[in-house]
């Protein structure tokens, strides 16, 4: 199975960013399923994704800790039986961090087995200066085991001030490919995102 | 094998108080939904009958597995109905209950909230914004359900030997601003406008010791709980949990702690950063809940001859582990963590809706045997 998990704190663009994906995928004829989990209102509108042929999964639980291990093992489990897709996008929620979803589903006790697994995390460029100062565990927990990080809103910040951020991202995450984007608006190459399955 | 020498009450009044009863005292915490699954039943039938059957349906999952120390009243869709919020109704593809988190609070609601406490402001607003207009008497039907069913509860696992931990579980004023707010608009507003936030949370605290330490009567319960899923380290940085955490948490326990009520402190989330604060609580006042994702080793060694702990049989071992794996690490547990006392056998966060009924069993089981056979 490959698994793609889109993480990022609350309204950061990880849907936005999902669906632009997804419909590239579609477009190559790949077969996708998808896992919302999100603390709020699923953001996503199944029926447009269902006409698509997409497979859209919810995944509820009481809290983080409980949902990310049980619940989502249990719907890759049911995915993987009943359609065998290419590829696997999870959305996180905003208040997890998708390098916790890596490691329960490395676990030895998860039944299933991963061709790869590849973490995305979205930052929203307008917000962050604001939230490292307020929630810097949670951020930079959520950028340091990404192997992208999209910093998303581009249409709404300076040039000066994505060029900041992307510094300090880079210095929290070395290794991870930095792509600056405006999902709303789709001015990006989803190329990085593509390259990375 | 040695056999058992003292009540549910008792094991669990030793282990608070940091001494070493005759075997580690076992609670478990859990949704009626984890419950219901575990007796075979559809939590989402079982639901639209009511407040009262989910409190049957708990009652059959105790006497189905032979009981334990520790027990709460039952933690149902209905209650977070009363605390003003929105739950997805349960259902054969989602039997959890789930959090709807929404902006139901504006800014503009601090002010109201630290005028009139947060009690009325859930009755007057938040409510209707979650539910849309109560004409049928809900909000009062279930209040009388729940109130039935907690007398009910305490006769029923009275008769059982088993010791309620908590009568209720209070939401910290700093949890509950950030569910009625929406954990992005809360975060904005610890930046943007702290004055307020923090007025707000001063009036909750006030309003919550008053509520409840004059409910609580340490002859019927030991503890009080009080939750918290999203102020630790995890989350936030030390100078937002010591800013607008951790005053607010010192007031509450040192509240119920003059009444003779210690807090059960049901921490979710990774709590290692903030851990060594709590060394400054008066000794023997709060017993500190994991829910597996903190070291709890860690936490024993700081804690230890100081605060209890209760924890740590983490939902993804009670899903996905096998029985051994949950017999070793309960042994584990009891050994490190019990070894002096000041341990409660416990769920970490609470029992996940997919629990095999054999990794229950196995905890269950090492709990009650494994000291007493050594
Ligand atoms: N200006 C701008 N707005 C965007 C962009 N991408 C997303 N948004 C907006 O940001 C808001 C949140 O977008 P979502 O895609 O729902 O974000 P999310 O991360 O999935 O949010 P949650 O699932 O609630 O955590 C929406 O109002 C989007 O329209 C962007 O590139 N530019
Ligand atoms: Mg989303």
């Amino acid at each position: 199975m490959n698994v793609m998990i889109i993480g990022g704190f609350l309204g950061s663009g990880k849907t936005t960013l999902l669906l632009n994906v997804v419909k590239k995928m579609i477009a190559q004829s790949k077969k996708i399923a998808v896992v919302e989990n999100e603390i709020g209102e699923i953001g996503i509108d199944g029926n447009y994704l269902k006409k698509e042929g997409l497979t859209v999964q919810e995944l509820f639980g009481g809290c983080i800790c409980c949902t990310l291990t049980a619940g989502l093992i249990e719907t890759l489990q049911k995915i993987e039986t009943a359609y065998h897709p290419d590829l696997v996008i999870i959305e996180a929620t905003g208040a997890a961090r998708p390098g916790d979803i890596v490691t329960t589903l490395h676990d030895d006790n998860c039944p299933l087995r991963f061709e790869s697994i590849k973490v995305v995390t979205v930052v929203d460029v307008t917000r962050y200066e604001m939230l490292i100062q307020v929630m810097e565990p949670l951020l930079t927990g959520q950028i340091q085991r990404a192997d992208i990080v999209a910093v998303n809103k581009i249409d709404e910040a300076s040039i000066k001030q994505i060029d900041r951020i992307i510094e300090c991202i880079a210095k929290l995450n070395p290794s991870a490919a930095i792509v600056a984007m405006s999902a709303e608006e789709e001015v990006y190459t989803l190329n990085p995102f593509m390259e990375l399955l | 094998m040695r056999s058992e020498t003292m009540t549910s009450k008792e094991r669990l009044e030793c282990a608070i108080n940091l001494e070493k009863p005759d075997r580690v005292p076992i609670a478990i915490l859990g949704n009626t939904s984890a419950m219901a699954g575990l007796v075979g039943e559809k939590y989402w039938e079982v639901v639209k009958k009511g407040y009262i059957a989910q409190f049957e349906t708990e009652l059959k999952f105790f006497d189905t597995y032979g009981g334990w120390d520790g027990v709460h009243a039952p933690l149902t869709s209905e209650i977070y109905y009363l605390g003003g919020l929105k739950v997805n109704p349960p259902s054969e593809a989602s039997p959890e209950i789930q959090i709807l988190e929404e902006e139901l609070a504006t800014v503009e609601d601090y002010e109201i909230i630290a005028e009139d406490g947060m009690n009325l402001f859930i009755v007057e607003h938040l409510i209707e914004r979650a539910y849309g207009k109560d004409t049928s008497g809900k909000y009062l039907k279930i209040w009388q359900d729940t109130l039935v069913a907690l007398s009910r509860s305490l006769k029923e696992y009275g008769k059982r030997g088993a010791h309620f931990i908590f009568p209720v579980l209070l939401t910290h004023p700093f949890f509950k601003l950030s569910l009625t707010r929406s954990m992005i608009k809360f975060t904005e507003d610890l930046y943007f406008r702290p004055e307020l936030v923090e007025k707000a949370l001063q009036k909750m605290t006030d309003e919550l010791i008053q509520t409840y330490s004059s409910m609580a009567d340490p002859n019927v319960y030991l503890t009080m709980g009080l939750v918290e899923e999203r102020a630790g380290g995890f989350f936030y940085p030390m100078h937002i949990f010591e800013r607008f955490w951790w005053p607010y948490t010192k007031q509450i326990i040192n509240a119920f702690w003059k009444k003779g009520i210690k807090i059960w402190l049901h921490l979710d989330t990774c709590w290692d950063k903030n851990m060594h604060y709590f060394k400054d609580l008066p000794r023997g006042s709060t017993i500190i809940d994991l829910d597996g994702t903190t070291n709890i080793f860690s936490a024993k060694e700081q804690l230890r001859n100081h605060l209890a702990i209760s924890s740590d049989v983490h939902p993804a071992l009670m899903s996905l582990g096998k029985p051994q794996e949950v017999e070793a690490y309960c042994k584990k547990l009891i050994d490190d963590v019990g070894d002096d006392g000041g341990l409660v056998l416990c769920t970490g966060c609470c029992l996940p809706v997919a629990t095999k009924k054999e990794n229950f069993e196995a905890m269950l089981k090492t709990g009650k045997t494994y000291e007493l056979s050594k």
